[in-house]
């Protein structure tokens, strides 16, 4: 009888099988198994270890906890320090870990799930090849999966708002996005109404300052205290780059193509629908206002899926990492679904349509990026479309398939 | 005044019958059968002072199949196309910094007809630099050159103006030569031929023949003089060729160089075990050399001059491209340098690609030597308080050994580029958006409506 137990095992000696073959990889084949972020986040974690700012290294547009983070890949004693040069990936693979233990503790929390569900659906990140490759290759996703899902364990299981605060104000400080968790959240614990006439009035009590102001105050000491060790360059790189880039490389964005051409207009051209200056707007609007308005009362943790799938699908910019955000939220999704009871074909439709729509893109990519054909203007742009079609379609199954009713562990009845 | 300083190498076996007539106003010379000449043009004199530049030099270097006896004494070894250094003065606040750039930007219009502007520059060691691929001719209309008689168009040449100025020009497969007295000029004009019965090595290479004096002013009968002397070069030649080209491996193409088994440096004047190959390339600004991660096997980074953001497209880049040298601890038989390319500019070629050209790698052998100060004293010594491309990073007492390219090698990277219109993508892209938002508020909208109806059904059935 395979049990919980076995599945962590299985996942312990699958991120050591992939770690080892990326080292065999990297030593003796001509593309290396190491993400080159492994190398950037190295090379300033370097900075760092010589009393210098991490900025220094080109394109690290990160926190400098992340370099901080990862200052024992600099060591030398003990063990030589090609050895210790892995301790990120490590530290990566151990974040994954954490993440999917806490997954498997939240599906647990819900005691309509049998064990053998619990473990299936925990496998969907703890056995996931694409997980387990992202994280040993050297990406440092998981350290932010792990903040993330610390904060909904916190709220959810431990129900200490403080400790959930102040993990979600340290996952906002390392990539800003999950401040759109904020919402749901607030409305998530809300009071019963107590002026129906006033609703704003609900989201005011004690549970709610308590994790509004521990997140805030997480935030602001954090952004202060990089910002005074490392000044404007901390602000310019971590947060501006993000909201001023104008990514014109090609990635899975619908958005790419257009970006691409607007970049290299004149700076004094404007056109009336210059797309670039609207992006937010779709994107904020789904995943920050009307997807937690809509849901966060009745499943948060899924509403925490709906949006991160909505706020990548609208990205600006959109690479396979980004999958990992919403990835985290899945399992419990699909517990809360009827995609793998009454609608099956659809959830195996879904899940082939996402991965059709991706493997066109990834193919154009590919023509492009290592054959030097110019799939610019027909393969990528049609592809992005097409991939942006199918993620709006998939959003909209898993909207239609959230069972409404749901028992939910994370339901307002649980408070 | 003018000083003009013409050397005359003649490539036979001896002087028999080369000088057709000599006296205080005329030389004439007559090459031997199938042994052109090889002469090297130098004019030296008091130009007009800037107020902002303190020095200025350009080296321009055109391809083609140059003698390997013109490269041994005459060293015009710099990157192919066209090389500009600038040292300026008197730039103590924005106002004079910029009319600094606004006088260069001018001087080399001038003299090239090239318009460089402030942001096109790049720092090296001690001056600004530009680099273009592309070589072009001096104008021989320049008031700096009134006076100047420029032999030929198309030819490698070197122009420093600092305290003096200075013109060097150097053909090869001359013909038959005249020249005479002229007014205002001081002409030195010597003719040698490289005598290899006496010298030692490539360390030492003798030049034997006369200097004819013709200067308009002069009263002096004795204007031929006997000469010989030894010249110890800066930049030397190993056997052998080498080949580069683009290995295409779409954005991010590989430039291999086949170095091959080199001759090992043997002269006398070379310090023992104090001998490193280097390899110089100048990169157009299209393509991206990632320091981090792109640094050839065996070598170490010794310059990256230039702008080193490695995500922005080449439209976003003002300066030229970057200088990049490496330093190798073991010679390598094979170099790979793989580099990435930026994004161009949609349309910015009539095909869907735009073909990059950049000037060839250079590969050599730099060496200590002793008797370091012979070096300067060799009158064709190409050292410089500026430029030279790599020389400029290297102590007085070193000696350059290259290996030349072969005929067919090259630097042409391809990189595709958009070909359609802002507006056809903006405009697809919008309406995609727009469709992929409906459809979610069409799913969102149909949920809340089915959830109210639920509610309002099961309240129904509490009530009943």
């Amino acid at each position: 009888m395979i049990e919980i137990k076995h599945v962590l095992i299985v996942s312990i000696i699958l991120r050591i099988a992939f770690f080892g073959y990326g080292l065999y990889q990297d030593k003796y084949m001509v593309v290396n198994y190491t993400d080159i972020d492994y190398l950037v986040f190295s090379d300033a974690s370097q900075f760092v270890y010589n009393g210098q700012s991490p900025y220094l290294r080109e394109t690290y547009r990160y926190t400098p906890l992340l370099s901080w983070l990862l200052i024992p890949n600099n060591f030398t004693f003990l063990f030589d320090n090609a050895i210790w040069y892995n301790f990120g990936k490590v530290l990566f693979m151990a974040c994954d870990l954490i993440t999917g233990y806490l997954i498997m503790k939240l599906l647990a929390k819900d005691q309509t799930l049998t064990k053998r569900k619990i473990m299936s659906l925990s496998a969907i990140w703890l056995i996931n090849p694409m997980v387990i490759t992202i994280s040993t290759r050297g990406s440092s996703e998981s350290v932010l999966t792990v903040m993330i899902m610390l904060s909904v364990y916190y709220l959810i299981v431990r129900d200490n708002v403080v400790v959930s605060g102040i993990w979600l104000g340290v996952a906002i400080h390392f990539k800003i996005y999950p401040i759109i968790y904020l919402p749901s959240i607030l409305l998530y614990l809300q009071s019963t109404p107590f002026i129906k006439q006033i609703p704003i009035l609900n989201l005011v009590n004690l549970k709610n300052l308590q994790f509004f102001i521990s997140t805030i105050i997480t935030v602001v000491v954090l952004t202060l205290g990089m910002y005074w060790v490392y000044g404007y360059e901390f602000i310019d790189n971590s947060y501006l780059y993000h909201l001023t880039r104008l990514d014109h490389r090609h990635n899975f964005s619908i958005y790419n193509m257009a970006l691409y051409y607007k970049s290299a207009l004149p700076f004094a051209t404007t056109s009336y629908n210059d797309i670039e200056k609207f992006t937010f707007i779709p994107q904020l609007l789904l995943s920050s206002l009307i997807i937690p308005l809509t849901f966060a009362q009745t499943d948060l943790v899924s509403t925490l899926f709906l949006q991160t799938f909505t706020f990548v699908t609208f990205n600006k910019v959109v690479t396979s990492q980004y999958f990992i955000w919403f990835l985290i939220f899945l399992p419990h999704y699909l517990s809360k679904s009827t995609l793998l009871t009454a609608n099956k074909v659809k959830g195996v439709v879904v899940l082939l349509s996402w991965v059709v729509s991706q493997g066109a893109w990834l193919y154009f990519a590919y023509l492009l990026e290592f054959e030097g054909v110019n799939t610019f203007d027909y393969g990528l742009l049609y592809a992005s479309i097409g991939f942006y079609l199918c993620n709006c379609w998939c959003l909209g199954v898993f909207i239609d398939k959230l069972e409404s009713k749901s028992a939910d562990l994370s339901s307002k009845k649980e408070l | 005044m003018i000083r003009q300083r013409t050397t005359v190498i003649n490539s036979g076996p001896n002087h028999n019958d080369v000088i057709q007539n000599v006296n205080t106003t005329h030389l004439s010379l007559v090459p031997q059968p199938e042994h052109n000449f090889i002469v090297e043009n130098k004019y030296t004199r008091t130009p007009e002072k800037f107020n902002y530049i303190k020095h200025l030099r350009i080296q321009t270097k055109f391809r083609g199949n140059t003698p390997q006896l013109s490269q041994l004494i005459f060293p015009y070894e710099f990157s192919e196309g066209i090389n500009i250094y600038a040292i300026p003065q008197n730039i103590n606040n924005p106002e004079n910094k910029q009319a600094f750039y606004d006088q260069v930007q001018q001087a080399i219009y001038d003299l090239v007809g090239l318009k460089i502007d402030s942001s096109n520059w790049i720092n090296n060691i001690n001056s600004l630099y530009y680099h273009n691929v592309t070589p072009l001719n001096l104008n021989a209309n320049h008031k700096f050159l009134q006076g100047v008689k420029l032999w030929k168009s198309d030819v490698d040449y070197e122009l420093q103006l600092g305290d003096k100025l200075t013109l060097k020009q150097v053909v090869t497969d001359v013909p038959a030569l005249q020249f005479q007295t002229e007014r205002g000029v001081y002409k030195e004009i010597g003719l040698f031929l490289k005598d290899d019965s006496i010298a030692k090595g490539a360390d030492d290479i003798v030049l034997s023949g006369l200097r004819v004096i013709l200067d308009a002013k002069s009263t002096s009968d004795e204007n031929v003089f006997k000469t010989m002397f030894h010249i110890k070069p800066r930049h030397r030649l190993l056997n052998g060729t080498i080949h580069s080209e683009i290995v295409d491996q779409g954005l991010h193409p590989i430039l291999r160089t086949e170095v091959g088994e080199l001759s090992s440096v043997a002269d006398e004047d070379v310090i023992p075990g104090e001998c490193k190959l280097y390899y110089y390339i100048n990169l157009n600004r299209s393509l991206i050399f990632d320091q981090f991660q792109s640094v050839p096997i065996n070598s170490s980074l010794v310059i990256n001059n230039g702008n080193k953001n490695l995500e922005l497209p080449e439209y976003k880049i003002n300066e030229w491209g970057n200088e990049v040298m490496f330093e190798f601890d073991t010679q390598p038989s094979q170099i790979d340098f793989t580099l990435h390319s930026r994004y161009q500019l949609p349309n910015a070629s009539h095909t869907n690609a735009s073909v990059i050209h950049s000037s060839l790698p250079q590969v050599f052998m730099a060496c200590n030597v002793k008797d370091d100060h012979l070096l300067d004293k060799s009158p064709f010594d190409s050292r410089s308080v500026l430029g030279g491309n790599y020389e400029v990073y290297f102590t007085n007492n070193t000696v350059f050994y290259h290996i030349n390219h072969d005929t067919s090698s090259s630097v042409n990277a391809k990189i595709p580029h958009g070909v359609t219109t802002f507006d056809r993508v903006n405009n697809i892209t919008s309406i995609t958006v727009l469709i992929g938002f409906t459809m979610i508020i069409y799913v969102i909208l149909k949920k809340v409506i089915t959830r109210k109806d639920d509610v309002v059904v099961s309240e129904n059935k509490k009530n009943e």
